[in-house]
């Protein structure tokens, strides 16, 4: 053990230890010599003699040195200072490398921090996989449901025994709170939690404590007490007051636990019991309140089996509930056990396949990356041939050479590592925006952190070895005497370089077409014929605070009377927002399944069609009469085609009637032209629209929209102006012009068209580079022939045409890879895709010409540099 | 003259330590010489094979090695022996007793 760390301490000490032995065997070879002349020998025998005996000062300092230190690590610390020598020597080729590597490291990164945000990550608690949320499954709209009651929650506490924990929760968007007097202008997210919540999750509030289940008190999260509070330590016991109702601080939570949905995070949790009076239009009973179930398994027991537990008390309980004194529904048919360990979140859906698609798209641009720079250390080592095949005959073994040129693409990917890092760090910011906006708008925090660190260096060493590998084996497997000599084999040899050209181009090629598909796929959802005017439309969204607002017709008339206000109406959702879906029947019609009874539905007011633009086919719109319903008077609604053909298999369908919610009869009154309502992919969706009932009289988060005749801000400000003196108690939540929502609303399809572009070009960038490589490398290696061949008389236009020709080759061979690649890669795109098939022929056409053409252009200067070639110096050099 | 033995794998360290225990300080040539003058010059010892052999003793810690001035003023690089350095010696002596006694008793002619 001491020698070992002598040993180790000998790396260090390894000149003055190397000196030390030098001066000893020098002074022992005087004491030896003295006694040799004092023997009477001359003074050159004496010395002869004294050598000889000690047999030869290298031999021992060789023995000596691998007594001293550790001759390996030694060797690979040579090996590392060669290497880096080696790639300094060429900074050109070093920083080509480096950033070719840099770039496709850093793209998969970037996408990588949000995979594991969004996809992969678990939630900070205790033994995530542990825990469990109860689901039912609505086949209406093919969905899972999260959505129980507190009564049921109650009931299922008392009879189920398969847990350790059963908590509940529940996420309400409200307007701000007042902190310190003074309204927060932000929405505040509110956890409606059980008092048991923070305590089966297993997270601990940094600083104070979790409430009870009556307690009129509140936990903060992290972002809000530095947001509200600027992180005060005496936060604890001060109050907000929410609705009117005065919430004590007991505590914070940690900063990464943002609640129990991914991307939705929460600013307060309260007290499931407090909501009614704490949260603006709750359930006044607490029975009926919504909540989610969440549950941790008690140990050893299995979610499976917890599931089987669970099944038949859950039945036995909606009988109760249906038969018992209230006759009230169960919230679902059956129930799932659903693993809840990473949280749940709406807008993982959404994000999924495109988030899967970027990661193959990254990956692909690292597989370039890494053919790009396996090419230039190919025709690098090729260059050094000589130096390798000296090496390999003074007796260096090739394991040794091997290393040696995987520690040089080490000491290329390290650095490059550094960089992608650096650049993911950039960039995850952005995406981080990209993602913020739209209707699953998501709020991830995607600081690097240490998996994003190790996703990094394990994607560095794999690409090292992916590039470095293949050149190495080659460049050690020499015929040492040909190589020696400085000649040059065949031009057929560099097969694998010209191989590795063609797999890049057919990459390219495969994510230039995908590039194409989407920024097209973003182009015809922008361009697409919506139904409605999109220009100067202006949308405010408003909450109503504690008091009851002015009534909604002041409103109105105060907005419309603003210069540049055309007209002014209303809605419920308003657009591209999801509409409620409601189950509605029609006498003769018989649904093939229970998705097929399901219509969107939205309560607009009076003059809606006009302000949006939305062209009435039949019938009439709604007057100020049908807002008020009263007793007696039969409900009526306008319908859009796609529900008129549906129901009635025609579109003239006024006057005729359906039935909404089992029992209430609607007479349809007008028919509108389909538009992209609640989302823009899909404008034939069936609508209904209803008539804000009276309750819109109270302006009750309603959704304003304007028709206006100019953009100018001068108008918003007016507008929030207005509205809030005549209605100083409502909260405007945003004032948004139409045509910036579609483009917000458009934030995955213009991230995926974004990265795509942004891949696609780095790809034909990185493959016309390699090709440009290659190409220079080979007409360099032909220099004697094309000599010979000017010789004998071929022009200099001949030449370029014979190194054009072997481009063309090689590109049309990727090309010809590419295609049948793109048309195998397409199924699993065409979801993303809109107004054009995945194997669009005019983008494969497209894209492949683009590449053909860039690819000339990059092997022209090698074929030029070919045409001038004088063949008397060529011959010479031979 | 008689033919000359070859030093056996692991003796010169217990030779070195020996050399060490009885001479006191003493530089590498010193040690050589010695070595060959108590075998009786029976022994062909290669002088640059001692150098890793301090090396590996001073590592484990059983030499300390120090430069001065040789008898006939030459710098020269001195060992000698440290505590465990004696220790060591005695273990490494007691052994090889056993193990030249066991073989001696090996070929010791049977006694009748």
């Amino acid at each position: 053990m001491r020698a070992f760390l002598t040993r180790l301490l000998g790396l260090f000490r390894r000149a003055r230890a190397e000196r030390d032995l030098a001066a000893e065997l020098e002074s022992h070879l005087q004491l030896h010599i003295d006694d040799n002349l004092r023997a009477g020998m001359t003074p050159a025998e004496a010395r002869r003699q004294a050598l000889l005996k000690l047999g030869g000062l290298e031999p021992v300092k060789e023995n000596w040195r691998d007594r001293h230190g550790f001759p390996g690590v030694e060797n690979l610390v040579r090996d590392l200072r060669h290497a880096a020598r080696m790639t300094l020597r060429n900074p050109g080729f070093t920083a080509a490398a480096i950033l070719t590597l840099a770039l496709g490291i850093g793209a998969n990164t970037a996408i990588f921090s949000v995979t594991d945000a969004l996809l992969l990550k678990s939630l900070p608690v205790q033994n995530p996989d542990k825990l469990v949320i109860f689901a039912g499954w609505d086949p209406g709209i093919h969905s899972w449901m999260y959505n129980y009651t507190w009564r049921e929650l109650q009931e299922l506490r008392r009879r189920l025994a398969s847990f350790a924990g059963i908590t509940s929760s529940w996420t309400a968007d409200r307007s701000g709170a007042f902190v310190n007097g003074r309204a927060d202008e932000e929405r505040t997210h509110i956890g409606i939690v059980s008092g048991n919540y923070f305590q089966v999750l297993g997270v601990a509030p940094v600083i104070g404590r979790s409430f009870d289940d009556r307690e009129p008190a509140a936990v903060i999260s992290h972002a809000y007490w530095e947001r509200q509070f600027a992180l005060a330590p005496d936060v604890l016991g001060r109050t907000l007051a929410m609705n009117g109702t005065v919430l004590t601080i007991v505590g914070v939570a940690p900063r990464a636990f943002t609640g129990d949905t991914v991307g939705q995070p929460v600013d307060v949790w309260i007290p499931a019991a407090l909501a009614p009076r704490a949260v603006s239009r709750w359930p006044q009973r607490l029975e009926f309140n919504p909540l989610r179930i969440i549950a941790r398994l008690r140990p050893g027991v299995t979610a499976r089996q917890a599931e089987a537990e669970t099944r038949p008390v859950y039945n036995q309980l909606s009988r109760e509930l249906r038969l018992g004194p209230g006759q009230s529904a169960p919230s679902h048919d059956g129930v799932f056990l659903l693993p809840e360990g990473q949280g749940i979140s709406r807008p993982r859906q959404h994000y999924q396949r495109p988030i899967v698609i970027l990661t193959i798209v990254a990956g692909l641009v690292l597989l370039i990356a890494c053919a790009n720079t396996a090419n230039l250390f190919l025709t690098r080592s090729e260059a050094r041939r000589k130096e390798i095949a000296v090496r390999l005959a003074l007796g260096a073994g090739r394991g040794r050479i091997m290393r040696q040129l995987l520690l040089e693409s080490i000491v290329i990917a390290l650095p490059a590592g550094a960089a992608g890092l650096a650049l993911a760090w950039w960039s995850t910011g952005a995406l981080a925006q990209l993602a913020r906006y739209g209707p699953w708008a998501v709020d991830l925090t995607l600081a690097p952190d240490a998996r994003m660190l190790a996703y990094t260096a394990g994607l560095c060493i794999l690409t090292s070895i992916v590039f470095g590998l293949a050149p190495a084996l080659a460049a050690t497997n020499v015929e040492l005497y040909t190589a020696v000599k400085g000649a040059i084999n065949g031009p057929g040899r560099f097969r694998l370089g010209k191989s590795l050209v063609v797999v890049q181009v057919a990459l390219s090629l495969v994510l230039l077409i995908g590039a194409g598909l989407f920024v097209r796929t973003l182009h015809n959802l922008k361009s697409q014929d919506l139904g409605f005017e999109r220009a100067h439309l202006l949308v405010v969204r408003t909450d109503t605070g504690p008091r009851p607002p002015a009534p909604a017709s002041d409103v109105f008339a105060q907005i419309a009377r603003i210069p540049g206000v055309r007209s002014v109406s209303s809605s419920h959702f308003g657009l591209l927002m999801n509409a409620v879906f409601i189950e509605i029947s029609v006498p003769g019609y018989v649904a093939r399944s229970p998705a097929d009874a399901i219509v969107g539905a939205d309560q607009i007011t009076p003059r809606y069609l006009e302000t949006l633009g939305m062209r009435l086919l039949a019938g009439r719109e709604f007057t100020e009469q049908d807002m008020q319903d009263p007793p007696g008077r039969m409900r009526v609604a306008l319908v859009n085609e796609s529900m008129a053909r549906r129901f009635f298999g025609r579109t003239d369908v006024v006057g005729r009637r359906f039935k909404w919610d089992r029992d209430t009869d609607v007479e349809i009154v007008g028919v509108v032209r389909d538009a992209a309502y609640s989302s823009l992919r899909d404008r034939s969706a069936a609508m209904v629209y209803m008539p804000e009932g009276s309750d819109w009289q109270d302006l009750t988060d309603v959704c304003l929209i304007l028709r206006t005749t100019d953009d100018s801000p001068g108008l918003v400000r007016r507008v929030r102006e207005e509205l809030h003196a005549v209605a100083p108690d409502v909260t405007i939540h945003s004032v948004d012009w139409m045509d910036a929502a579609i483009d917000q609303s458009l934030a995955i399809e213009r991230m995926v068209a974004w990265m795509a572009g942004l891949f696609g070009a780095l790809a034909l960038v990185l493959a016309c580079v390699g090709l440009y490589g290659v190409m220079s490398y080979v007409a360099a290696r032909r220099t004697g022939e094309i000599g010979i061949r000017v010789s004998l008389g071929a022009t200099p236009a001949g030449i370029t045409r014979l190194v054009l020709g072997d481009a063309l080759l090689l590109a049309i061979a990727g090309v010809a890879l590419g295609v049948p690649a793109v048309f195998i890669a397409s199924r699993s795109v065409a979801g993303l895709l809109f107004g054009i098939g995945g194997t669009d022929g005019l983008t494969i056409a497209g894209s492949a010409a683009l590449l053909l053409a860039v690819t000339m252009a990059a092997a022209w200067l090698p074929a030029c540099r070919a045409s001038r070639i004088d063949p008397m110096q060529a011959l010479r050099s031979e | 003259m008689a033919e000359k033995t070859d030093v056996w794998q692991g003796t010169l360290a217990l030779m070195v330590l020996k050399t060490l225990e009885s001479m006191g300080p003493l530089h590498g040539y010193g040690i050589a010489r010695r070595i060959e003058q108590t075998s009786g010059d029976l022994l062909a010892l290669n002088y640059g094979t001692l150098y890793p052999a301090l090396l590996k003793l001073e590592q484990e810690g059983y030499i300390s090695s120090e430069w001065g001035v040789s008898e006939n003023n030459r710098k020269a690089k001195f060992y000698k022996l440290t505590r465990a350095g004696y220790k060591q010696l005695a273990r490494e002596a007691r052994q090889w007793e056993q193990a030249t006694e066991i073989m001696t008793r090996f070929l010791a002619p049977k006694e009748n």
